[in-house]
C-alpha cells in the first residue's frame, strides 16, 4: 500500500513540496554533519583579564594628575662670581618689601604704597609704569628690588617677581634674604 | 522506560573579549596620563602666582635644581599637600645627587662642571613654594657663584 503511494504520488502533495522551497532529501553523511555541533576554537581570556585588571588597579591607584609647570626667566649677575651688591644697582630702584606676619601671612610695601596683596601690587606697578594713559614714574628698565624677610615663603617671592614681570618690568632683582 | 542518557551538559561561558578591549583602553589611558615621579622632578608644591607669566618648559641644555622641603614630620599625603605650611629645606637635588644645606659649595662645583661641559647651560630652579626664602637664597647664591647666568624659576603654568 505504501509502495503504491510512493510510486503514484498525489499531485497536490508535490505542489506543496515545491512551494516550501526546502531540500527534503539528505544523505546519511549530511545528516550526521548536521547533528554534530561545530566545535569553535576559543582562547581562554579569563587569566589575561585578571592580569589586565591588576594593571588597571595599579594605574588607577598610582596615577597623579600633575599640574603643568612653566618657568619665569631670570638672569643672575655674571662676571664677579658673587651675588649682586647693593652699590651696583642704579640710584632710584623701586623696592618691594615683603614682611612676614606669622605663618604664610604677609605685608607688602612698594615705594610709598602698601598693596594688600599681589594683585594690588601688580596694579600699583602697572599704573606707575609707561602705559596706555601715558608715561609713568617708573620706565620699564627701572630696577625693581624684591626684599623678603627670612620667614617669607618662596611662593610669595615668586608672586612678587611674577607681578613685576607681568607689569613688563625688565630689571627685577632679588635682595639676599633679610636685607 | 526511563532514558539512560544524561541530559547534555551545556557549559555557560561569559564572552570576555569586549570587556578585555575596554580594560585595554583604560590601561592605555592611565599609562599615558600617569606622571611617574622621577629623580629629576621630585613631587612638590610649586609656586602658584596670580596670573602667572610662566612659559612652557623646554628640555634642551638645562639642569634642574630642586629645593626639597623637609616633610618628614608630616605623615599623611593630605598634610604634605597643605599650601599653608612654612617649611625648611631638607636638601637640594640635582639629578640623583642630594646636596645637604651645609654643603652648597658642592652645588657650585657641580654646576661649574656642567657649565664647562656646556657653556650655554641654564638652570631650572624648582623650589617648594612653602620653603622659607632664607633657605632658597643660599641656593641662588651658590648658582650665582657657579657663574650660570640664566635661571628659570619654576611655577605653575597659567590655567
Amino acid at each position: 500500500m505504501a509502495d503504491s503511494t510512493r510510486r503514484n504520488p498525489n499531485p497536490d502533495d508535490l505542489q506543496l513540496v515545491a512551494d516550501t522551497d526546502t531540500v527534503h532529501h539528505q544523505s546519511i553523511q549530511q545528516k550526521r554533519r548536521k547533528s554534530k555541533p561545530k566545535q569553535m576554537e576559543e582562547l581562554n581570556l579569563a587569566s589575561m583579564l585578571d592580569v589586565c585588571f591588576q594593571l588597571l588597579i595599579f594605574f588607577v591607584l598610582t596615577a597623579s594628575f600633575a599640574k603643568g609647570e612653566g618657568y619665569l626667566p631670570a638672569d643672575l649677575p655674571a662676571g664677579s662670581g658673587s651675588a649682586a651688591k647693593e652699590d651696583t644697582v642704579p640710584k632710584q630702584p623701586l623696592h618691594i618689601r615683603i614682611r612676614s606676619l606669622g605663618g604664610t601671612e604677609y605685608a607688602i610695601s612698594a615705594g610709598s604704597s602698601a598693596p594688600a596683596n599681589f594683585k594690588e601690587l601688580y596694579s600699583f606697578l602697572h599704573d606707575n609704569q609707561d602705559n596706555e594713559a601715558g608715561p609713568g614714574i617708573y620706565p620699564p628698565d627701572n630696577p625693581i628690588i624684591i626684599h623678603a624677610e627670612n620667614d617669607i615663603v618662596w611662593g610669595h617671592v615668586i608672586n612678587a617677581y611674577n607681578a613685576a614681570v607681568r607689569a613688563r618690568y625688565e630689571n627685577v632683582n632679588f635682595a639676599m634674604p633679610g636685607k | 522506560m526511563a532514558s539512560s542518557k544524561k541530559p547534555n551538559k551545556s557549559k555557560i561561558e561569559l564572552n570576555v573579549t569586549s570587556l578585555l578591549d575596554v580594560v585595554f583602553q583604560l590601561i592605555i589611558f592611565f599609562l599615558l596620563v600617569t606622571n611617574f615621579s622621577s629623580a629629576e622632578l621630585p613631587e612638590m608644591v610649586v609656586p602658584q602666582p596670580v596670573e602667572p607669566q610662566s612659559r612652557e618648559l623646554r628640555d634642551e641644555k638645562r639642569v634642574v635644581v630642586n629645593v626639597i622641603a623637609d616633610m618628614e614630620h608630616l605623615k599623611s599625603k593630605k598634610e604634605r599637600a597643605n599650601p599653608d605650611l612654612v617649611l625648611s629645606a631638607k636638601a637640594v637635588r640635582v639629578g640623583n645627587d642630594n646636596i645637604l644645606p651645609h654643603e652648597y659649595n658642592r652645588l657650585t662645583e657641580l654646576l661649574e662642571a656642567e657649565k664647562e661641559k656646556n657653556p650655554d647651560i641654564y638652570i631650572n630652579l624648582r623650589a617648594d613654594a612653602r620653603i622659607k626664602y632664607q633657605e632658597v637664597g643660599p641656593v641662588i647664591k651658590a648658582i650665582t657663584m657657579a657663574k650660570v647666568v640664566r635661571v628659570n624659576m619654576i611655577s605653575e603654568l597659567p590655567k
